[in-house]
């Protein structure tokens, strides 16, 4: 059979548009090389994601020591090292504002000196506690108050999740007892098809593609389920390659209008004015 | 206008008990064919969760059969009365290059005294051995129907006491691979396939700890997806290394 020449397979990795990317660290939390500095996070990261056709990505912190419990302190931190990178990105990243329900009234002061200081333009959550805590009320309160998203991590992990990790379906009760929030909920592969259906009755939700392995046919399954205008791309580089992670979406046997909503129009359309690319829909 | 050859040295045909794929022969060729891939060594799928691994195999012959790019890569199970048998048809295959282990499957391990027996004969076949470590991450496995990994170490002590085996490492993380590429590389023909190394600069990291010569190309098809396996290579290694890694170090090592 004829070969393909290799600029025909890099065009394979078109992606035809702008891609954002919703699930982004910081190589100085997850990577596999150690950054000197903020600068040079930036720049290495920000090769490894325009090489894979990624145009711009949402940034989170989630401080140098990764501790799955954060004091406000190391929030701030983290925080602080998002924002520095942002500021010598040229806007390549966006940043979100990492805090911890274990401190709601804390982190709810967190989220008002990120967004309103620094210009954030989200929120994140990770694995302090299960997004059933009421502990995160105040919280998703504030970014309802703000009108940013949140990005709250999630996994259905056969060998048990962590004590404070949460499942689809408790993404699901803190959507439905903050109907106004937009919930972007992290990693499709890792909810996998019964943490979809978990979802699919929560319109505020929706599922980024990031993490896992490259699985044939989830994005599709994603799509059928919650529709087109609720799957958002996301990798989870530096831990996921953005190239293999890009390659879920563009590999999908989906249109092409279904695709460009999921690389760009579905992200920009839920974040808050000052984190949109002028002329997104 | 550079033509580039791309070996896959890991695709299925078949179906998985947690993911529904279009598993038939015609459709992971034609997909991968998609993709540039100019040579698929296929296993079968359909019996991994059955009491006989090797009945699956008619899958990948008839599938060689029917194509010139699919080169069939029978499952042997060491702890089955007629591997001998299953070894001897195999070796009789103008196409079959490797044949391949699922040990955590098969449920053995690779320090029983019939995987020696077995590695011995593949040897004496002439043939590659490829010894798939994971097929699905334990952490999105049915609950019911669990399978752990197996140890990297392991497979290297055993690839130690087998030195003129080519040996083919399936399915490892890039982490694994990297931390243990001094022992790969103490070994003459230890290799490892790509299909489940992810991360940012994964590959070009395992490029830089001297494995170049010892990576192959897989995607893991149809339960990945293939583009995902190529993109890792591809957009982050130079040409030298991509051609490398995408077919030329397969060919050397299948086609000799």
């Amino acid at each position: 059979m004829a070969h393909l020449s290799l600029e025909s397979l890099h065009d394979l990795f078109d992606p035809e548009g702008p891609v954002i990317d919703a699930h982004v660290h910081p190589l100085q939390n997850f990577g596999s090389r150690r950054p000197f500095d903020a600068a040079e996070d930036v720049r290495l990261l920000r090769e490894a994601g325009q090489r894979a056709g990624v145009t711009q990505a949402i940034l989170f912190s989630l401080h140098s020591t990764t501790p799955r419990n954060p004091t406000i302190e190391q929030c701030r931190e983290a925080n602080d090292y998002a924002h520095q990178m942002a500021q010598c990105s040229d806007g390549y990243f966006l940043p979100f504002c990492y805090v911890t329900p274990d401190e709601p009234t804390a982190s709810v002061e967190e989220i008002d000196r990120c967004i309103s200081d620094l210009r954030m333009v989200g929120v994140k959550l990770w694995v302090a506690r299960k997004a059933t805590d009421p502990g995160l009320d105040p919280i998703m309160e504030r970014s309802v108050h703000w009108d940013v998203p949140v990005l709250q991590h999630a996994w259905r992990k056969t060998t048990g999740n962590l004590e404070g990790e949460s499942t689809p379906a408790d993404v699901a009760d803190m959507a439905r007892r903050h109907p106004q929030s937009r919930i972007i909920m992290a990693h499709l592969n890792g909810c996998n098809p019964r943490g979809i259906e978990e979802v699919a009755d929560t319109p505020n939700v929706c599922v980024d593609t990031s993490g896992g392995d490259p699985e044939a046919g989830v994005v599709e399954l994603a799509v059928e389920r919650l529709g087109a205008d609720r799957v958002v791309f996301g990798s989870d580089a530096p831990i996921r390659h953005f190239g293999v992670c890009l390659a879920k979406v563009l590999g999908a046997q989906l249109p092409s209008v279904v695709k460009r909503q999921i690389l760009w129009d579905n992200l920009q359309a839920r974040l808050p004015p000052w984190g949109r690319t002028e002329g997104s829909p | 206008m550079t033509p580039i050859d791309l070996v896959d040295v890991c695709a299925w045909t078949g179906d998985w008990n947690t993911l529904s794929v279009e598993g038939d022969p015609e459709t992971v060729t034609q997909n991968l064919r998609a993709c540039g891939v100019t040579q698929i060594h296929l296993a079968s799928l359909r019996t991994v969760w059955g009491h006989n691994l090797h009945l699956g195999n008619i899958d990948a012959y008839v599938a060689a059969d029917q194509s010139d790019v699919v080169c069939p890569v029978p499952l042997i199970d060491p702890t089955l009365a007629t591997w001998p048998e299953e070894l001897a048809k195999a070796a009789l295959h103008e196409d079959v290059r490797l044949v391949r282990w699922l040990p955590s499957y098969s449920g053995y391990t690779l320090d029983d005294p019939r995987a020696s027996d077995c590695a011995r004969q593949v040897h004496e076949a002439g043939l590659s051995l490829s010894i798939q470590v994971r097929i699905e991450d334990e952490r999105r496995q049915h609950p019911r129907a669990r399978v752990p990994d197996v140890s990297f170490e392991e497979v290297i002590a055993f690839a130690q006491n087998h030195p003129q085996l080519p040996i083919v490492i399936g399915g490892a993380a890039w982490r694994t691979v990297l931390s243990g590429a001094e022992k790969m590389l103490a070994g003459e023909h230890i290799y490892a396939e790509t299909s489940q190394m992810d991360g940012v600069d994964s590959l070009a990291l395992m490029v830089d700890a001297g494995l170049s010569s010892r990576l192959l190309f897989a995607t893991h098809a149809p339960l990945f997806m293939p583009l995902a396996g190529i993109a890792r290579i591809l957009l982050d290694l130079n040409e030298a290394d991509t051609t490398a890694l995408l077919g030329g170090n397969a060919r050397r090592l299948l086609d000799t």
